[in-house]
């Protein structure tokens, strides 16, 4: 259980735009182990979807992505675009944000189920349609082999996340990428996503990422905090939620509304203009003349990692 | 789905309703008497004792509304008159020339819709590149080329340099006389429909489904046949249908042309000889035709796009 299954070494991330490059992700390190929960958190546009979809390949096609992405051995993205289709899918569920928008509106939810069956295992359409409405059945939909056959405007925002996680499970892949599973469900609907991705991941590897706190505590085992395109602190899920070390996690746990409500003062960088030093440096109220020159390195401390001077 | 039909067939008596009364209404908008423009000899001059008569025979003596109620009735059971010019009955006069002109139609369609979605959907998956600048270019250069001039440079081309069409006419009804105005008729519609493909596709690739599909693993052919390809063909379709509609009036200016009999000559040569009778079967055949096709093409849009099927549940 501690062979690395998923090895993210210095990735970079950038999207020409007519403003300037967008660094989106900036020198991201990550392992995952074999059944390990990873939680990846962090506030809109600190890279955490991008690092996601760049794993899997599925970043705009002007994305310049530099860096290495080992899965199980294979570069990911060193391997041709085929054999990447026959991982996407397969070795790597994907369950991508915005159910309302990723579900294709004029196809029955029931075929889009059956899609990665008929492809990756070859499956003839009956035995395809069988084992969708046996997948919508797992995750919980009423009535499967009648939902099978109705269109994504038919079902409502938590069936339809519901569907996606489904479709994620077609093949049961051994790794699952969530990106933001619960974001826009209502409170006991998201309670219900969360009890059914407790229960998928009771068997898999996932990397779930999600601004719900809330969430990432339910679910995984470790979590990471990231930053400005880089990841700023990682630590086993009970540790980071009794003591947050970096000053910007301290501040995200503490500016949400259950834990006060107290927003970080200033804004996030530009990703465009990255400052020097420390990217958090400017909104930082522990900040020395050491942080604005040089950029902190991941630090180790007392077993959990931390990328500030503080624990130097 | 069939209350969706039902809905929409009702709509459709308003509408033709209205439409009637504006078609009779046009020869009260036009100068001139209608009894006098009918019997004008060619010199200019009417004998008055036959225009008198003529007015009485043809019921134009009386108020409008009575002489709208009266076609009206007729109307409703067929009968769309008589020519003024050649006493053809209007409806046998239609169904004569629109046969030339739904053939016509069809081809025109078919060739359109052949050269516009594959090349909107490669200019779609090519965007950006030289392959995409030349597909704009040519379809604007479609757009632009008025149809008479293309018309007369084609018949400039292939029959008189080439030899190898006929210039005009309709011949027996063969291939080779529809090969001109088809082609006429059909890049110009091309043109158009191919950039609202490219658009229509570009803006689909862009959506949240056709990441999912490649995260699925399915191969990029998959993902557009399957996952992109429907969506963007919704607009494409009612697009398609109206230019048919359009079609299927008849192409005024090409039917002209190339002398083709169609329904655009049919009313062109009346409009000429101020036949007000075959006018007006002619436009309200036209609008009916019009409102069918709409008709047809909500149908299909329903097919397509099933959020449309469930509104009209609810």
């Amino acid at each position: 259980m501690f062979e690395n299954l998923l090895n993210v070494s210095d990735l970079h991330v950038r999207f020409p735009t007519d403003v300037g490059l967008v660094n989106a992700i900036n020198g991201v390190d990550l392992s995952i182990n074999s059944g390990d929960i990873m939680g990846l958190i962090g506030e809109s546009g600190c890279g955490k979807s991008v690092l996601g979809l760049a794993i899997t390949r599925l970043l705009q096609e002007d994305a310049i992505v530099n860096g290495r992405i080992n899965y199980r051995g294979d570069e990911l993205h060193a391997l041709d675009k085929k054999t990447m289709r026959q991982i996407r899918g397969k070795d790597i569920g994907i369950i991508l944000q915005n159910p309302g928008t990723s579900l294709n509106p004029v196809i029955p939810i029931g075929k889009q189920i059956a899609e990665p069956l008929v492809i990756h295992q070859r499956m003839k359409r009956f035995a395809a349609m069988d084992k969708a409405v046996s997948l919508l059945e797992r995750v919980k939909i009423r009535e499967p082999e009648k939902r099978a056959k109705e269109y994504p405007h038919q079902f409502s925002g938590g069936m339809k996340e519901r569907a996606l996680i489904a479709m994620s499970l077609a093949n049961e892949s051994e790794f699952i990428i969530a990106d933001e599973p619960t974001k826009g469900l209502d409170v006991t609907v998201k309670k219900n996503i969360v009890k059914l991705l407790k229960e998928i991941a009771n068997k898999k590897t996932m990397l779930i990422i999600t601004h719900d706190l809330a969430v990432a505590e339910d679910v995984c085992d470790n979590i990471g905090v990231m930053y400005a395109g880089e990841i700023v602190e990682i630590a086993p899920v009970e540790r980071m939620f009794s003591e947050q070390l970096h000053p910007y996690t301290k501040g995200f746990f503490e500016s949400l509304p259950a834990r006060g409500l107290k927003p970080i003062k200033g804004n996030s960088p530009s990703l465009i203009d990255l400052p020097e030093g420390c990217r958090f440096h400017s909104r930082c109220d522990h900040c020395t003349e050491r942080c604005k020159k040089e950029h902190p390195p991941m630090i180790e401390h007392e077993g959990r990692h931390v990328r500030c001077f503080l624990y130097a | 789905m069939i209350e969706f039909i039902v809905r929409r067939v009702l709509l459709l008596i308003p509408v033709l309703t209205l439409i009637s009364a504006v078609s009779f209404g046009i020869i009260y908008i036009t100068p001139g008497d209608t009894a006098k423009n009918a019997l004008m000899s060619p010199s200019g001059g009417a004998n008055e004792k036959a225009v008198e008569e003529f007015r009485i025979q043809q019921g134009l003596d009386k108020p409008i509304h009575i002489q709208y109620l009266t076609w009206m009735g007729k109307v409703l059971h067929g009968d769309l008159g008589y020519s003024y010019m050649t006493n053809e009955g209007v409806s046998d006069a239609i169904l004569r020339t629109f046969g030339a002109t739904l053939k016509l139609a069809i081809v025109s369609m078919l060739i359109s819709l052949l050269i516009a979605i594959p090349a909107g959907i490669i200019a779609a998956l090519k965007h950006g590149t030289i392959i995409d600048d030349l597909f704009r270019f040519t379809a604007l250069f479609g757009v632009s080329m008025p149809n008479f001039w293309q018309a007369y440079i084609m018949i400039i081309v292939f029959a008189l340099f080439l030899k190898v069409l006929p210039s005009s006419g309709y011949g027996s009804g063969d291939l080779s006389h529809i090969i001109l105005p088809a082609i006429t008729l059909g890049t110009g519609y091309a043109a158009v429909t191919m950039r609202l493909m490219r658009a229509s596709m570009l803006d689909v690739l862009r959506q949240d489904y056709i990441r999912a599909a490649r995260a699925k693993g399915l191969p990029e052919y998959l993902v557009i046949s399957r996952h992109a390809l429907k969506n963007s063909l919704i607009p494409v379709v009612t697009m398609a249908g109206l230019n048919f509609g359009y079609l299927l009036n008849g192409s005024v200016i090409v039917e002209t042309i190339f002398s083709w009999p169609g329904l655009g000559k049919l009313i062109v040569s009346s409009i000429l000889t101020k036949d007000y009778p075959m006018i007006q079967g002619c436009i309200l055949f036209i609008a009916v035709i019009f409102v069918l096709i709409n008709f047809a093409v909500d149908l299909s849009y329903a097919y397509l796009n099933p959020r449309i099927r469930y509104e009209t549940r609810n």
